[in-house]
């Protein structure tokens, strides 16, 4: 029967890479393809979840085409059926259904009846799902009379209107006589019926990736794989297509129409966007938040003068104006919490520019004295809703998290999720597996990898001689290919770190909830997701360097009995910008990197102002590495300090003429351009977001337009219009550098004034930084701090300070787990391990326990060698014969050399020595230098040089450069390796932990390198 | 039933479906269609794309017949007795 002309189709049954492990395209790629289709409605329903639902809606407007929400349920059977909402009570459904099944079953399950879709069905559409739904699987397996019963039950549920048969053509073998019995029951129950693809990839290539993402989710191969699909014709299929499988049921087809036309959703959640903070009847927020500010006001700025009141008086007009006091006071609430229980808390991002934030404490740096800009965190035009992160004591963050909860109910507040994607290593593994490589060259592949990305791994590896000869043939090309076309993927979902959603109504009305691997409520959407959404979220970030702090802090007051407070410290003490000109900065905050290190005695920072730009000018981008920032050359004089135009001056004076923050870019837009703040705030995010070229253009043509109304010549604003361009991709946001700098600064002097409890409080945070924790024990011991071996008797779980030196913790021990420590202690407690016998009799340890112990050094008050103690050992526990056996044997002592390895091997340090120290003797007779004897050497000289590898960096910006910075007893040197010298000697580099280096010394401005020549892996023997 | 895997001519229409098969020297019209169905698959090791149709000709012959859509050749794949 030919029908009448179908005017269109609707593919209402669509999976993104959302439905983890299955759907094998983006949400971006189906809406493309369906906008190429002429498509003018498309649904996405993955997984028992809505994560795409908002990049959905977005890309759909931003295209034309109307997005329809819903999502493919898995009910009890492992039974399919497909939700569309209709309207918002129906998206308010589907978020209730999904949260009902996720919060029932256990981690990753999903537990839900038909029968519970029942209270649910207000504002819901059914289709009665894919092949894996319970109707045609009743029928399939020839129970007609079943598949009625749940068809006539979901009739009843739904009504006639809301509840369609779903028909399939996939050209599988059963499919007619599938299709001819679900019309059958269609007929005779008069139930409507649609037709679906069931869509897992938009076009037909899709197929190979959606089969290796099968294999992934099964962890098996592909080629044994037995749930694969049967071909390839799940993809988006144009209307003729449809038509031509569905040539007999023109109505299957308009249904789509009928259904898409009922669809009509908004996520647009602006009302629910500011949360309302409690206070007593009658008090108004805007009123509240005044009087708070008032009070500090005078506080803070005595007489505080025009300047002040008035920004204060327009911060407070432009909150009030965007309903954000709520969300202000429920800030302050979270830190005046933290900060009654002794919590550290600070504020950090661009909330530092705001004064009100500063009095109410959440930020600790002072915007006016900074000269901090407003805009970048609130403007006019609320060009992107104001964000506030804090940062707090990582050991305290989760005492804060659940009084958030528990303050405003589980069900208004979750934490905001983040996916894991697939990048180079961990696509390296999988999809290597799912082809079915061998697992050593899969494992060596992806430790030699040194992109992130899984889109530049071809060119990556295409430089190692062992790997070219893979690449031209064809399963490696797929291998290739498919790494590409999985990469940024999401593969499952893990809690943001620290990112919460707290809202005035209950959650489940706006986003659907599930339970994250740790047992926390998160909702499904990440900080993008949240955004787009248009919602409000706080974050709370875990910052070790504030533990760190706060442990120093406390140390300080019990060992002199000195009150500290970490806010009253002299900000300008001349002997603390010493100790960082000199790059003596490991454990600083920010300033320990091995960049940083590097840039030190070249701009020699020597107050706050000058740590903000300390901080921002070491980043990610093009001037890292090479280290000709335009910034550096002009504080040392190798470059005038010039200004484009004579009204930059004020905006650049402080970074000498060059654009470094983010703020000033938006000041430049305003004063050059005449920009209005949150027009230039839209200016600088769409320019670090790697827009087009032509709305690239499209900005250069107003800022010039604003430029020449405000009598700047056009060649002038081009190159200002440059400037900004170059520089906006990675400025950084001067508040939050401040924020930074002052803990870079509160932990220099730390270091500088309390060095023992400094280090004490650096290693009980580890692991944080940027060093391993052999290097900040090695950098301790050169400022004159001694580290003790754990002991036994008087080591507790974490460092301790005993008599002005170190002692390890029992932590530290290999093999040494939580509970085994407490039953250690808490033994202990009753009275002094007196003997080995004694303490394997009350503790009745782990034989590795005691092994691992005794190696460390925990019973080296018995004077007896470590030798004899295991011998001693194994004769206890093996044999059980009494320790008393006296036999005439003497074991020798460990070597020096060997007890180094022992110590790395059993604490990951050697508290007592360093491996070099040890070779000394060795290596200075074959020429070899110290780090002293280096750097009395002049520029150019010839020089060899051996070190424990502690840091291997090829920055991807640096154009094949390579750094290594590598450690002898002494210090630590910086070594340079050109492209080729790079290239030559790769793996070495990366993967072994003694070098030895030859190479030229080069000096500049105060920094000492090495440039290598040759390296090659200093092999250890006695 | 015998497993066979000949190549043989076919005569489709428009659509790609099969009207005609060569067999035992001539054209037989199909008379009957049954199932059809693709497969697509082991494109890691060698791709196999087919379309598999059961017919029965007007001579009386029920088989299944494939097309692979990669080679574009048809073939007898089993005749049923």
């Amino acid at each position: 029967m030919r029908g009448s002309t179908i005017e269109g189709y609707v593919e209402l049954h669509c999976h993104s890479n959302f439905s983890f492990l299955d759907g094998a395209s983006t949400v971006e790629e189906l809406v493309f393809t369906a906008r190429a289709l002429k498509m003018q409605t498309i649904a996405l329903t993955d997984h028992d979840g809505l994560y795409g639902a908002p990049r959905f809606f977005k890309c759909c407007k931003e295209e034309g085409i109307k997005p329809i929400i819903g999502t493919e349920l898995t009910l009890k059977g492992n039974y399919h059926v497909t939700l569309l909402a209709k309207d918002r009570t129906g998206y308010s459904n589907l978020c209730r259904l999904i949260t009902e099944g996720k919060l029932r079953g256990g981690r990753g399950e999903f537990v839900l009846e038909a029968s519970d879709l029942a209270p649910f069905a207000s504002g819901l559409i059914l289709l009665s799902g894919c092949r894996k739904g319970e109707i045609p699987s009743l029928l399939l397996k020839g129970e007609k009379d079943k598949a009625r019963d749940v068809a006539g039950m979901y009739l009843e549920m739904f009504g006639r209107e809301d509840f369609f048969i779903e028909l399939e053509n996939h050209l599988y073998p059963e499919d007619r006589r599938l299709i001819s019995e679900l019309l059958s029951l269609s007929k005779a129950l008069d139930i409507k019926y649609v037709a679906t693809n069931n869509v897992h990839y938009a076009k037909e290539e899709g197929y190979r990736l959606h089969d290796v993402l099968l294999a992934i989710r099964h962890r098996k191969k592909v080629a044994e794989l037995k749930e694969l699909r049967l071909n390839s014709e799940f993809y988006l299929k144009s209307k003729e297509k449809m038509e031509a499988l569905f040539s007999s049921l023109p109505s299957a087809l308009s249904n789509t129409l009928l259904i898409a036309s009922k669809c009509n959703v908004e996520l647009d959640f602006s009302s629910f966007r500011f949360p309302r903070f409690p206070l007593e009847d009658g008090q108004k927020e805007e009123e509240y938040l005044k009087a708070l500010c008032l009070q500090r006001l005078k506080e803070k700025y005595g007489d505080a003068g025009k300047e002040v009141e008035e920004r204060f008086l327009y911060e407070l007009e432009l909150i009030k104006r965007f309903n954000l006091s709520g969300y202000f006071l429920i800030v302050w609430d979270i830190v005046e919490f933290a900060k009654r229980n002794g919590i550290p808390a600070q504020g950090r991002g661009s909330a530092a520019n705001s004064l009100v934030a500063y009095l109410l404490g959440i930020t600790k740096v002072d915007p006016i004295k900074n000269r901090l800009f407003l805009g970048r965190f609130l403007n006019e035009e609320l060009s992107s809703i104001p964000d506030i992160d804090i940062d707090i004591s990582t050991k305290e963050r989760e005492r804060v998290i659940s009084y958030v909860y528990e303050r405003y109910g589980p069900d208004r507040v979750a934490m905001v999720c983040t996916y894991v994607t697939f990048q180079a290593r961990n696509a390296i593994r999988e999809v290597g597996k799912a082809l079915g490589f061998q697992k050593e060259i899969i494992d060596r592949m992806a430790r030699s990898v040194s992109v992130y990305s899984a889109r530049a791994i071809e060119e990556d590896l295409r430089r190692i001689e062992e790997y070219k000869r893979y690449f031209d043939s064809k399963i490696w090309q797929d291998f290739i290919s498919l790494c590409r076309a999985i990469a940024d993927f999401p593969r499952h979902i893990s809690v943001h770190v620290g990112g919460m959603l707290i809202s005035s109504s209950p959650l489940t009305e706006l986003v659907p909830l599930e339970r994250a691997p740790i047992g926390r409520i998160i909702c499904q959407w990440d900080k993008d997701g949240v955004e787009d959404a248009g919602l409000v979220k706080v974050d709370l970030l875990g910052l070790r360097m504030l533990s760190l702090i706060e442990e120093a802090r406390r140390l300080v007051e019990r060992n002199y009995g000195i009150r500290l407070d970490m806010g009253e410290i002299p900000l300008d003490d001349e002997s603390v910008f010493d100790m960082i000109c000199h790059a003596d900065t490991v454990g600083v905050f920010q300033l320990e990197s091995r960049a940083q290190m590097q840039t030190l005695p070249r701009t020699r920072p020597r107050s706050i102002e000058d740590l903000t730009i300390q901080v921002a000018i070491i980043r990610p981008g093009p001037l890292q590495g090479n280290m000709v920032h335009p910034y550096i050359r002009r504080r040392n004089g190798l470059e005038e300090v010039t200004y484009l135009h004579p009204s930059l001056r004020p905006i650049l004076e402080e970074t000498l003429g060059v654009i470094l923050f983010q703020e000033q870019i938006l000041q430049v837009a305003v004063r050059i351009a005449g920009f209005k703040e949150g027009e230039a705030e839209c200016l600088r995010r769409s320019m670090s977001r790697k827009r087009s070229k032509e709305e690239i253009e499209k900005m250069r043509t107003r800022f010039l337009k604003g430029a020449l109304e405000n009598g700047i010549e056009k060649s002038i604003a081009d190159r200002i219009f440059e400037a900004v361009r170059g520089f906006a991709e990675y400025g950084f946001c001067k508040s939050h550098a401040a924020g930074f700098a002052l803990l870079a600064y509160q932990s220099a002097w730390l270091k500088r004034y309390y060095p023992l409890e400094f280090y004490t409080a650096l290693l009980n945070n580890q692991p944080m930084g940027f060093y391993r924790i052999d290097t900040v024990v090695n950098d301790a011991k050169r400022h004159g701090i001694e580290i003790l071996h754990p002991h036994i008797g008087r080591s507790e779980r974490d460092c301790t300070i005993e008599d002005g030196k170190i002692r390890l913790g029992l932590r530290y021990v290999k093999n040494l787990g939580e509970r085994t420590i407490e039953k250690i202690l808490k033994e202990r407690g009753r009275g002094p391990y007196l003997s080995l016998k004694d303490f394997l009799l009350r503790v009745r340890p782990e034989r590795d326990v005691v092994e691992s112990l005794i190696l460390a050094g925990a019973f080296d008050f018995l004077s007896a060698p470590k030798r004899r103690l295991l011998w001693d050992l194994a004769k206890e526990i093996e044999y059980g014969l009494p320790l008393s056996f006296e036999g005439e044997f003497e074991l020798p002592d460990l070597t020096e050399l060997e007890q180094v390895g022992v110590d790395y091997e059993i604490l990951g340090i050697s508290p007592s020595s360093h491996p070099l120290k040890v070779l000394r003797d060795g290596l200075s007779r074959k020429g070899f230098l110290k780090t002293s004897e280096i750097l009395r050497l002049s520029h150019g000289e010839k020089v060899v040089f051996a070190g424990l590898s502690v840091v291997s960096q090829t920055p991807g910006t640096a154009k094949g450069f390579s750094f290594l910075t590598l450690e002898d007893e002494e210090g630590m040197i910086n070594v340079v390796l050109r492209p080729q010298i790079y290239k030559r000697y790769r793996h070495v580099v990366r993967l072994e932990p003694f070098l030895l280096v030859e190479g030229r010394v080069e000096r500049r401005e105060g920094v000492t390198n090495i440039m290598a020549e040759r390296i090659a892996a200093l092999r250890i023997e006695e | 039933m015998k497993l066979l895997r000949r190549p043989i001519y076919v005569r489709t229409d428009r659509r790609g479906n099969p009207l005609s098969i060569g067999l035992n020297g001539r054209f037989q019209r199909i008379v009957w269609r049954g199932r059809s169905f693709r497969i697509r698959g082991g494109w890691w090791e060698r791709e196999v794309f087919r379309e598999y149709f059961q017919v029965e000709t007007e001579g009386g012959i029920l088989c299944e017949i494939y097309h692979d859509l990669i080679g574009g050749r048809w073939y007898l794949e089993r005749i049923y007795d």
